[in-house]
């Protein structure tokens, strides 16, 4: 739950595919003599020198973009500031509750807690990774109950996604057969 | 779905869930964005040669607009490739980029589960109504539907239309969105033993 930007990244494969079909349109129809267009010539110094500019500026932005995916995490849970001083609650405190409370269900194999900004609102993403064939309303129902027992030790109801995972391969595959 | 809790409406439900349920392309934005700047290396620094009069490290700007101007049988290739990788990355960025996975409701928080464990719990369903071995019933789930296969022992019947109600009741109790039509087919042939 990251908060990358995802319109922008569609954009960005977008314009970079219209630019290849663009190239191999221009080669392919230079090529065939299909339409008639004027042949790109010599180039000059000033263009070179434009495009060694605007090459420089494209690597600068998609060097930048590249290191700004995967943002958003927060490690601060909770923080409270009053009179008698400030605290803040991390999420590793969070993940360890949970984690502690889920450690008796048999079909539980792994439970992994992040905190993201989500529009500004920090938000728990629980992984729970569980055994084959397992009891799906017993976990998620096991989860909520460590929910609830979590509000009450916060004394605040953050928003929660859980994600039941069935494992790595999980994510990379389609359709999952199950045996 | 927004959520009202303690007193607050949180509304990044309906966000937390959508995003959750689509890849965001970062890995495929990254990889053309690595090879672009491959490129772009390349090619600013041949522009900057050419300007200077300089020897070329690879190839000159001014050959490669020839290449490009008059192409030869290569070029044609090259450019057929250049097309089909263009196609591709387009349908890259307008799929939709579904993740296998279904939303469970729930009062308290966001539930997303992946399909292969909706598939597990169906696997339950069937294995504890029929009294097969687990190895024996298979299921797949895809967006719409869920198929169990169950293969029974040689020469004992197994009830289907029990198994199917088992297995639908299962999916009727987590009541995955979007809805999942259960489907039970029993394998012509059995298997000896156990």
């Amino acid at each position: 739950m990251t908060n990358s930007n995802r319109g922008l990244n569609r954009l960005i494969i977008t314009v970079v595919a219209l630019t290849l079909i663009a190239v191999a349109a221009w080669m392919l129809n230079r090529a065939t003599g299909f339409v008639f267009i004027d042949a790109l010539g010599e180039p000059t110094s000033t263009v070179l020198w434009i495009t060694a500019a605007a090459s420089l500026v494209l690597i600068v932005g998609s060097l930048s973009w590249i290191a700004t995916r995967g943002r958003g995490h927060t490690r601060t849970l909770l923080a409270a500031n009053d009179d008698e001083g400030a605290g803040a609650i991390e999420a590793r405190v969070a993940a360890d509750l949970i984690a502690d409370d889920l450690s008796r269900v048999p079909d539980i194999v792994d439970v992994s807690a992040r905190a993201f900004l989500v529009r500004g609102q920090v938000t728990l993403e629980l992984s729970v990774t569980t055994r084959r064939a397992a009891d799906v309303r017993l976990v998620v129902d096991s989860v909520g109950r460590a929910v609830a027992a979590l509000d009450r030790a916060l004394d605040s109801q953050l928003p929660v996604l859980l994600h039941v995972a069935s494992g790595v391969r999980a994510n990379l595959a389609r359709e999952q057969r199950v045996r | 779905m927004s959520t009202e809790l303690a007193g607050h409406t949180v509304a990044p439900y309906r966000r937390i869930v959508r995003r959750s349920q689509h890849r965001s392309r970062s890995t495929a934005v990254v990889a053309v964005l690595v090879v672009l700047i491959g490129v772009l290396a390349l090619v600013g620094t041949e522009s900057v040669l050419a300007a200077l009069d300089l020897a070329p490290l690879l190839v000159s700007p001014a050959d490669v607009l020839r290449f490009v101007d008059n192409p030869d049988a290569i070029g044609i290739a090259v450019a057929a490739a250049l097309g089909v990788l263009g196609i591709m990355l387009l349908a890259v960025a307008f799929s939709p980029g579904r993740r296998a996975r279904h939303e469970l409701p729930d009062d308290r928080m966001a539930v997303v589960i992946d399909d292969g464990v909706l598939a597990g719990a169906m696997v339950r369903a069937a294995v504890r109504e029929s009294r097969l071995p687990a190895s024996r019933v298979t299921a797949v789930v895809s967006r719409r539907q869920g198929t169990v296969t169950v293969v029974p022992t040689s020469g004992s019947l197994v009830d289907s239309v029990s198994i199917s109600r088992a297995v639908e009741n299962a999916v009727a109790a987590l009541n995955p969105q979007p809805t999942i039509r259960a489907n039970v087919t029993v394998s012509e042939r059995g298997v000896v033993g156990s």
